[in-house]
């Protein structure tokens, strides 16, 4: 063999090994690709499931952020409706909202300006020129500001002046006393803090509503205030009015007492001169007088007796209303008062032919100035005479309630109309009809019986029923253990 | 004999909840603690607390610490006081406030500390809103040596005003650093509750000076979550939502969290945690199965001579707002698997800073729960 045979055959065989070598390397390529194509494919699917987990996870811890933030706020919503519910004025509830409140909402500044005129009533934190930019947009988008429920610094319109304040989230919200826009409430924050979220604008509105709401209550509560201290200033003019008045009325209610007592004791001494000597005239001390002048001189003796009658009265009334006439009240028997009273009268009675009629019961013990009383009954039943026709009835009762005497003295006379009841009891006051006017009588009888029925501290009163009659009742207190 | 106890009380007066604290402690601590861990919420007064507590216990130190949320035993609460007091001849404590936060300082002062206990155990720090987490780390992780048990909770709400921790009664701006040593054995676990999602991406570029995330598999940084959040990511960034989506990185088996504070106008991300351009991560998301798995296999994990007496929890308040509901049962779940002898105190921070074994590196992390198993003797 030649060296080029064996050169050949070695060359030969060494490509054939080199063949065989690329051959089986080639091979192991392929699974060591196949391999790598397996890994990348399960890593991209371990990287699929890294996204899924990764979002799962960051969307679970900011629903979790979002309910734990509204929960916090919630928290610091009822505590700060709680604390303020009860401020019923506006200086006092703004200063509710200061830098903590801010902060508690989620913010670092606030301001509170008056609608329109856009002069602040709070203000936590902003400066001038913030507040002036402010002005400008309030002005600019008065439509938006007013029509949106809250204007927020992510709307559109608000890009420029969120850029101008150095990319700051602020909420701009109306705060709506009765229909009207009261205030506008502007919070703000920067915005590296991380945006704001929808807890803060749902508390920003609920604030603006709750102020807008306490702003009510105080509108409400002022004007009550204010129609109370008006009233209370009516009153109290009318009352320096009445005070007044009835100052003068008694002023000249004393002055009339003073005048009647005064005149009363002017016109007795004259009077019981003139009551004398007519008496002995009549009674003829002086000698005989012809008929017709002791016919004459009787008439004047009548008439001095009823002067003096009425001088007395007059001065028992004045007496009573100036306290200058002693009330001596001790325990005593209505009953036997009423009989003697009734017996005492008997004789007018029969000349009238009335008939009398005493319903008491044996005895019955109660609080009283006897003499007084007397008096009381006495000008009843002579009233009750006087307007009784003839042939009527008048009855004289007692009966007991709750410790307590109702004494009644009742005719079948003329009776008053309701128009007069309270009237009568004034003094000089005479019922004006036909009837009356020929029955004489001087108005004052039934004044005594209510001024003597006062200073016992006891009730008067009287039904009547025009043509049918009359009661008078009048209550004394009984005595309970005699 | 007893080193420690703890109590808890939710009264809502300081002076009542001090005293049933006190009644509580005097009949499980046979003498007068040394040292007191006051874990307390929002609505108390430090000032009150300390000054019944000094009337009734007398302690040498109270370290007094404002948590959102305390822990004792099974339960998780808004509103308590939680003590922690402790006494032994055999353990010594260091208390102080650090105002300086320079790592110089601190190294200076936590090696001064060491020469003084000998040999510290465990470190116990709580770091203020005003202070700077980075600061105390890098000062930290000069001065202290690998083999002491670290952990630190802090906190970063500044708008809760008002000091967050107290050394007796001093207020402390920064960091309230606590150094225990003598005969304790401590164990520390870190649990986080949150897996990896999709496949693993690579950083390609970082600013580690920055903290900045500039691109992902070549790509700007935020596209890995506009990838797999779609139509969501712009609610995803609206809402901030990128604390609940940390990055996790794989070391030795588990992950440590990366934290992204922010989505910036380059859609870059803005980090809190450790991390190395070229590291492979990937999107975490929170299961609380997983946590409990992982409650279960730390502690079945434990040799049985190493079942804690207490056990120190630093939980994450990341969970306090979308898993309130499952925090009590989380507890009640340490609590059985820890024993019915074993106490249990802690609280919620917004991070906590602790040793990560697998990269064997004090890293500060949010949204994991490091649990500190403590023996005495």
């Amino acid at each position: 063999m030649t060296v080029s045979a064996i050169l050949f055959y070695g060359i030969s065989i060494s490509l054939a090994i080199s063949l065989f070598y690329l051959f089986s390397q080639s091979k192991e390529i392929k699974t060591l690709q196949k391999k790598n194509h397996t890994m990348e494919k399960n890593l991209s699917a371990l990287d699929r499931q890294a996204k899924m987990l990764i979002k799962n996870d960051m969307e679970l811890k900011l629903y979790q952020n979002a309910v734990q933030d509204k929960l916090k706020k919630l928290s610091f919503l009822k505590n700060f409706i709680s604390s303020s519910l009860n401020i019923l004025d506006k200086g006092e509830l703004f200063k509710q909202f200061n830098h903590k409140v801010a902060q508690e909402i989620g913010f670092e500044k606030l301001c509170l300006l008056n609608f329109p005129d856009l002069q602040e009533s709070i203000n936590v934190g902003i400066t001038g020129p913030q507040l002036e930019l402010f002005k400008n947009f309030i002005e600019k988008h008065h439509t938006a500001v007013v029509s949106l429920s809250q204007l927020s610094s992510d709307l559109d319109i608000a890009a420029d002046l969120k850029k101008q304040l150095g990319y700051e989230d602020f909420l701009i919200g109306p705060v709506i006393s009765g229909a009207d826009i009261h205030d506008l409430f502007i919070i703000f924050k920067s915005t590296i803090s991380g945006g704001m979220t929808e807890a803060e604008k749902e508390l920003f509105s609920i604030l603006c509503m709750y102020l807008g709401q306490c702003l009510d209550n105080i509108t409400s509560f002022e004007a009550v205030y204010h129609a109370g201290k008006e009233l209370e200033t009516k009153v109290k003019k009318k009352t320096f009015e009445l005070t007044k008045t009835l100052n003068e009325i008694e002023k000249i209610s004393k002055l009339k007492s003073d005048f009647i007592s005064s005149v009363s004791h002017e016109l007795r001494t004259p009077l019981t001169s003139i009551k004398g000597f007519s008496s002995l005239l009549v009674a003829e001390k002086f000698g005989i007088l012809p008929p017709k002048a002791k016919e004459r001189l009787k008439k004047v003796d009548d008439n001095v007796n009823k002067l003096v009658h009425m001088v007395n009265t007059l001065l028992d009334i004045s007496r009573i209303e100036s306290g200058k006439m002693e009330v001596k009240i001790a325990p005593s028997d209505i009953c036997s008062l009423l009989k003697n009273t009734a017996d005492f009268l008997s004789p007018q009675m029969e000349q009238k032919n009335l008939e009398i009629k005493v319903n008491t019961p044996s005895e019955l013990f109660v609080y009283m100035d006897k003499i007084l009383i007397d008096r009381v009954l006495i000008n009843l039943i002579n009233n009750a005479l006087k307007f009784t026709p003839d042939g009527g009835k008048i009855t004289l009762s007692c009966a007991v309630k709750n410790n307590e005497a109702t004494i009644s003295v009742s005719d079948t006379g003329y009776g008053i109309p309701e128009s007069d009841a309270q009237k009568i009891f004034q003094e000089f006051y005479r019922v004006d009809n036909p009837m009356n006017r020929e029955i004489r009588g001087s108005g004052l009888g039934l004044s005594l019986v209510k001024r003597i029925i006062d200073s016992h501290q006891q009730k008067l009163w009287l039904e009547s029923e025009v043509n049918k009659g009359t009661t008078f009742y009048f209550t004394l207190k009984v005595v309970e253990h005699v | 004999m007893n080193f420690f106890a703890t109590a808890f009380s939710d009264r809502s007066s300081e002076e009542a909840a001090v005293k049933e604290l006190c009644r509580d402690i005097k009949n499980s601590l046979p003498q007068w603690p040394d040292l007191i861990l006051v874990l307390y919420s929002q609505n108390y007064k430090h000032s009150l607390i300390y000054n019944a507590l000094q009337v009734s216990l007398r302690p040498k130190h109270i370290l007094a610490v404002k948590a959102p949320l305390i822990i004792h035993q099974k339960k998780v609460s808004e509103r308590g006081i939680a003590l922690a007091c402790f006494h032994s001849r055999e353990l010594t404590f260091n208390p102080c406030l650090l105002h300086d936060l320079s790592s110089e300082k601190i190294e200076v002062t936590v090696r001064k500390n060491m020469n003084k206990l000998k040999q510290i155990k465990l470190v116990l720090s709580f770091i203020s809103p005003f202070a700077s987490s980075q600061e105390y780390l890098r000062g930290i992780r000069l001065a202290l040596g690998k083999n002491i048990s670290f952990i630190s909770a802090g906190f970063k709400d500044k708008e809760k005003s008002g000091a967050t921790h107290y050394l007796n009664t001093c207020p402390g701006n920064k960091v309230l650093h606590l150094e225990c040593g003598g005969n304790l054995s401590v164990y520390q676990k870190k649990i986080t509750g949150f897996i990896p999602l999709c496949r693993p991406f690579a950083l390609t570029r970082i600013d580690r000076e920055r903290n900045i995330i500039l691109e992902i598999n070549n790509r700007p940084a935020a596209e890995i979550y506009k990838k797999y959040l779609e139509e969501k990511y712009d609610l995803f960034q609206k809402q901030k939502m990128f604390k609940y989506y940390p990055l996790g990185v794989e070391t030795g088996g588990s992950y440590h969290l990366i934290t992204i504070k922010n989505i910036l106008g380059d859609d870059s991300l803005l980090y809190e945690g450790n991390i190395c351009q070229k590291d492979q991560a990937n999107l975490m998301i929170y299961n609380k199965e997983a946590l409990k798995d992982n409650i279960t296999r730390v502690f079945s994990a434990l040799k049985p001579a190493l079942k804690p007496q207490l056990l120190f929890v630093v939980n994450s308040s990341l969970k306090q707002h979308f898993y309130k509901k499952d925090l009590q049962e989380e507890m009640a779940l340490i609590k059985k698997a820890g024993g019915e002898k074993c106490q249990v105190i802690g609280l919620y921070s917004n991070y906590l800073i602790a040793y990560n074994n697998s990269i064997n590196e004090l890293i500060a992390e949010e949204g994991s729960m490091n649990i500190t198993f403590i023996n005495a003797g």
